[in-house]
Formats: C-alpha cells, sequence, structure tokens
C-alpha cells in the first residue's frame, strides 16, 4: 500500500506527475499544510489529480498546522497559490474532502504501508503519538527533508520540511520506523535541464500546460532573468519519486539520525551520527549522493509522457 | 601590515599544539611575541606545563611573554576532557624538557596589553578552546577593534564532529565562548574540521620527519603516537594535524578553499551544542564575519608541514 502524503507547492506537483506517469499505483493521496497553508495545498492537489485524471483514488485533507511552533511558507518560492500562478483563480466547487485518519488507516491496512512524505511530518508524527502500535504496519516512510553534510534552505542548519515541525519529525524518527532520508544532499545538486522539456511550450494538454508554468514560471528560471535553453530547474520532492522508482541513482548510508527539536540556530536538524557517538541503533538510510543525470533523465523522459 | 607578522600562540598542548607551535617558530615570515594557554586537551596545568616544556625545547628566549589563562569553559565549571587523543598528561608518551614557569599575569590581561601597544597588527592563533579569547574580550572591550585577526582551529562547518555528530572539540568544550568570539565581530579565519581532517599526515611521512633527526624527529614521534590512536579506531596509519592546519592557513592562505559567511556556536541543542554554523546563504540576516576554510589542498599542507619542521633549528 502506498500513501502520498504532500503540500503542493510546485515541486509535489512535479513528484506526484512523474510518480503516476510511472504507472505506480497510490492508494491514498494526503494533504498537509507546508508550502502554502492548509486549505491551498488541500485544493492544489485536487485540481492536480483531476487534471492528471487521477479520479479513483482516496483523497484526504490533513492537518492545518505544527504539532509544536509556528509554520513557515514558502510562498517566494512556489507563489501565492503555491503553483507558481497556475491555480490563481481560486475554485470554490471542489467538494469539501475528508479528514484524514491515519490510525484506522493504518490499522485496517493489509499490507505494508509505504509512505511517501513530502511536507513537514505533522500527519504522520501526530498519528505516531496517538497509536504508536500503527508503526508496525508502517514498512518505510521516503521522506523529503533533512540535511547532513549540507547547509539547510528554511535556516543555516535546517531544511524546510523538518524546520515546519521538527517535534512531528522527532516522533517519527524516534518511532523505529524505518526512514529514507531524501534530503538537501541530493536535492540540491538534483538539476534537471530545461532542454528536452521545451516542447511543453506549445502543450495543448491542460497536465502540459500545467508542466510549462512550473517550468517558465519557477524561481531558478526567473532569478536567472528568463527561460533560456540552457535553463534547469530544481524539484526537490522529485528525488523522493526518483529513489521509490531508482534506488540504484543514488548511494546511502544507513545510519542513527535525530532530530534537534531544541536548538536556538540548529531547530529541526537531521543529526546523523556517523561515527556512532550516540550508541543509538541506525534508523534511516540517509542518500548521500545522487547520480544527477541519470536522475534528470528520469524525471524527464516521465514527465515528457505528458505532452 | 608590518612584513613579519607578529603571532600569538594562544594553545592547549597537546600533540597537534607542539607541532603547530614548532611551525611557527620555524617560520620566518611570522614573529612569535608570546604564548598564552588554556584547559583543552588536558587540564590548565598540564597543558602549561606542556607548553613550559615545548618553549625550551624549541629553545626560545627566556624573555619571551608566557601566561595561563583560563582553567575550564567560560559558563560552565566542568571540563571536558579529551585524554583519550593526546594521552594523560596530553603529551602521549614524549619525554619533554623540564619546563619553565609561566609568568604572573593572566594570559587575558597580557593580550590586551600587547594588543594596545600594537592596534591592528597582532594575529592570535587560537589553537584550544575559545575561552581565553572570549575572555579577552569580554574583559577588555577596547581591544576588540584592534586585534588584527584571529586564526581559530575549531569547529565542523558541512563535516560531521569529532565530539558528537556535530560539534568538533574545541568549540564543543566551550560553546558559550566560540559564540561570544564568532559573534564578536573580530575579523576571523576559522579552519575547521572539514579541512583539517582531509589534510592526513601518513604513515611515510611521520617516518620521514623521525629520520630527518632534532626537532623534527620528535615532531614525528608525536605524530606516531596520534597516528597509533587513529590507526586503532580509523584502520590506517595516518593522523590529523589539527592545530598545525591553522598554522598553514596563515603561511599559505591559498592552499585553502575560503568561504565568506556569518557564523555562529549553536549554544543550545540537544544533540548540537557546540555546533559551527555557518551561514553561507544568508539565513541569519547578519553581514559575513569570517572566512571559513571548507577545502584544501592536502599534498601542499604536508610539504609545507614536512620543509618547515625540519627546519626547526636546534
Amino acid at each position: 500500500m502506498l500513501i502520498v502524503d504532500t503540500d503542493p507547492g510546485t515541486d509535489d506537483a512535479a513528484a506526484i506527475m512523474t510518480l503516476l506517469a510511472s504507472g505506480t499505483k497510490v492508494d491514498a493521496f494526503v494533504s498537509v499544510y507546508g508550502n502554502v497553508p492548509e486549505h491551498k495545498t488541500t485544493s492544489n492537489l485536487q485540481r492536480l489529480l483531476d487534471i492528471v485524471g487521477e479520479t479513483n483514488t482516496a483523497r484526504y485533507r490533513g492537518t492545518h498546522r505544527p504539532m509544536y511552533g509556528e509554520q513557515v511558507a514558502a510562498k517566494h518560492i512556489h507563489g501565492e497559490d503555491g503553483m507558481s500562478g497556475a491555480f490563481a483563480e481560486p475554485r470554490h466547487d471542489l467538494p469539501e474532502l475528508p479528514r484524514v485518519n491515519y490510525v484506522s488507516m493504518l490499522r485496517e491496512a493489509t499490507e505494508p504501508v509505504t509512505i511517501i512524505a513530502l511536507g513537514p511530518l505533522t500527519n504522520i508524527g501526530s498519528a505516531l503519538a496517538a497509536a504508536p502500535d500503527v508503526v508496525d504496519k508502517i514498512e518505510r516512510i521516503i521522506f523529503m527533508g533533512g540535511a547532513v553534510l549540507t547547509y539547510g534552505n528554511e535556516t543555516a542548519a535546517a531544511s524546510f520540511n523538518a524546520v515546519n515541525d521538527p517535534t512531528a519529525a522527532a516522533i517519527v524518527y524516534d518511532s523505529g520506523v524505518s526512514i529514507a532520508q531524501v534530503g538537501l544532499d541530493v536535492c540540491r545538486p538534483a538539476e534537471i535541464p530545461i532542454k528536452p522539456l521545451l516542447p511543453f511550450r506549445d502543450s495543448t494538454t491542460p497536465a502540459g500546460q500545467l508542466i510549462w508554468t512550473l517550468l517558465n514560471e519557477h524561481f531558478l528560471v526567473k532569478r536567472a532573468g528568463g527561460l533560456t535553453e540552457d535553463s534547469v530547474i530544481r524539484f526537490n520532492d522529485a528525488p523522493c519519486v526518483a529513489y521509490f522508482l531508482h534506488p540504484e541513482l543514488f548511494r546511502t548510508e544507513r545510519l542513527p539520525v535525530m532530530i534537534e527539536t531544541e536548538g536556538r540556530y540548529t531547530r529541526g536538524a537531521t543529526v546523523a551520527d556517523f561515527p556512532g557517538y550516540t550508541g543509538r541503533e541506525p534508523n534511516t538510510d540517509v542518500l548521500l549522493e545522487i547520480d544527477v543525470d541519470g536522475y534528470a533523465a528520469l524525471i524527464s523522459d516521465l514527465l515528457l509522457t505528458y505532452l | 601590515m608590518p612584513e613579519v607578522r607578529p603571532v600569538v600562540v594562544d594553545c592547549d598542548p597537546g600533540l597537534d599544539d607542539a607541532v603547530a607551535l614548532a611551525m611557527v617558530v620555524a617560520s620566518p615570515e611570522l614573529d612569535l611575541i608570546g604564548v598564552t594557554t588554556l584547559a583543552g586537551n588536558a587540564s590548565l596545568a598540564h597543558t602549561t606545563a606542556n607548553a613550559g616544556a615545548l618553549l625550551e625545547l624549541l629553545g626560545l628566549p627566556a624573555e619571551l611573554p608566557f601566561h595561563t589563562g583560563h582553567a575550564g569553559p567560560l559558563a560552565r565549571v566542568q571540563r571536558e576532557p579529551d585524554e583519550p587523543i593526546h594521552g594523560p598528561g596530553g603529551m602521549g608518551d614524549i619525554e619533554l624538557p623540564a619546563p619553565r614557569q609561566p609568568r604572573p599575569g593572566h594570559a587575558v590581561d597580557w593580550l590586551a596589553e600587547t594588543i594596545r601597544e600594537r592596534p591592528g597588527e597582532v594575529t592570535i592563533i587560537a589553537i584550544g578552546p575559545l575561552t581565553n579569547v572570549a575572555g579577552l574580550l569580554l574583559h577588555h572591550p577596547d581591544v576588540a577593534p584592534l586585534i588584527g585577526d584571529v586564526v581559530v582551529m575549531g569547529g565542523a562547518a558541512f563535516v560531521q564532529g569529532n565530539l558528537t555528530a556535530r560539534a568538533e572539540f574545541n568549540f564543543h568544550a566551550d560553546p558559550e565562548a566560540a559564540r561570544y568570539v564568532a559573534e564578536s565581530g573580530v575579523p576571523l579565519r576559522i579552519v575547521p574540521l572539514d579541512v583539517t581532517r582531509r589534510a592526513l599526515v601518513t604513515g611515510e611521512d611521520i617516518d620521514r620527519l623521525r629520520a630527518a633527526g632534532g626537532i623534527a624527529a620528535l615532531m614525528g614521534d608525536m605524530l606516531a603516537y596520534l597516528a597509533r590512536g587513529f590507526e586503532r579506531r580509523h584502520g590506517i596509519r595516518a593522523c590529523a594535524v589539527h592545530d598545525a592546519l591553522a598554522v598553514a592557513a596563515l603561511l599559505e592562505p591559498e592552499l585553502m578553499v575560503w568561504e565568506h559567511a556569518a557564523i555562529t556556536v549553536e549554544c543550545s541543542g540537544e544533540f548540537t551544542r557546540g555546533e559551527l554554523i555557518v551561514d553561507t546563504h544568508g539565513r541569519l540576516g547578519r553581514e559575513p564575519s569570517a572566512a571559513v576554510a571548507t577545502g584544501i589542498d592536502a599534498e601542499r599542507f604536508r610539504t609545507l608541514m614536512h620543509r618547515r619542521l625540519t627546519a626547526v633549528s636546534h
């Protein structure tokens, strides 16, 4: 069973489109606050799934704020709507989604569950706090977040998704569940050249037009002064999907990883104990290196199926 | 800046401190104008006795200023021991001459006087915890703008720590002092584990030093002691000479890749106390205040170290 927990988010959208293009069967999509407030991530998720024709899979709305502390949003990356303007026109005709109940969803699961977590870990952390027994139903969590041998993207030391709710992240990391940490160590170098994707400029399908907006309005493209043939973009959530589909594109190390919840400058940092100072059991496959060319080709090829 | 740079070595010997001190003495570009000690690799009594013995060994003039400083961290009572690396007295199994005695007067006060006399000229090579440097800035704030610069061996910027997963020994030994210095605005060059760990001295380097005789051979013996510990832990006959890298940074800065950034040190944190924060992308909202070494030409460092150590007369 596969659950995608997500805060769309431009890079969430790219990751989900990539995953679905691979033919992977997803059993449920769950929203969470993050890149933008929850009401927007929820409607963005619905609109995205409608556009790509993923209409029969269960959809839920998740938590709207961290378990502890303040939410930080990322409008400077994703735009006011969270989708680089693609969904700037609000829609008022979308059905109200049911609230997620991870505890019953996991307790009722008849096969091991994989969760691809593309946003803050609040949905999962709060469920594990409420019912630690459900951890047995989770085979692994593939989490986009963390920074081990590199600097953070929200603070100098911590990544956006972990710093948004270090409490929830700490509950998940300490729960005994097996984690694959797809952090900035691999997401930051994961540049995708835009050139093979340029045909989306003339795409007439709604999905193709959405992809074009994600490319053309990408913050890196805008920061570089506009789109050229040599533009590169990054979709930080897409390496999660690449790892799920092709783990051989990455070098990983199995390590004990703890979440710092107290530090003044390091709150939300993923502390990887390489030398084993803590004596803790390894709980995380930390992704440390990426085959950038192989990754970029995989993502481009999958996105091109929407042309 | 004068052609020959006046330097003070603020140290906690420590085997790698000894190598650093010998490199300073062997370098005509540097004028060693004083040595200050503090607790770190061993207790203050040990580091001071070790420094006193090294000054004898290196044949330094009796009138060279030599002062003791802090016996433990700025804001805590307890010192964290580092004896497993450097041996019980801080100098492994090395036989040293009888130590000379330090002068009366606290290191911090002597530093302040000396810097006031030579405004803008003096470089402090700080290769222990930053307690003395922070103490200097606390007790003599007027001196801050008069310090030429401080070259610090400490921290782990984008690599794992050597005392905890995220913290390096010198910064972890006194995070409050390290943070005080990091945020002080004094010109800083930070030489962290990112470079010291990558500039390993090999077993062959050590053998060549031991074959050279004199001071170089003794330094070779010290490195051999460190290398035995390193080999037990990592299975390779080699060792890092952390403190010597701070001297190398001064002698040949182009040997290293430098990042200019605002820095600070985590003083709270369940897992991150003592972590050096290098803010390369302006997330702290502060002006860049330090040059941080993040890359090194290890080959060139080894050559530099060998050349200097074999040039020590005596």
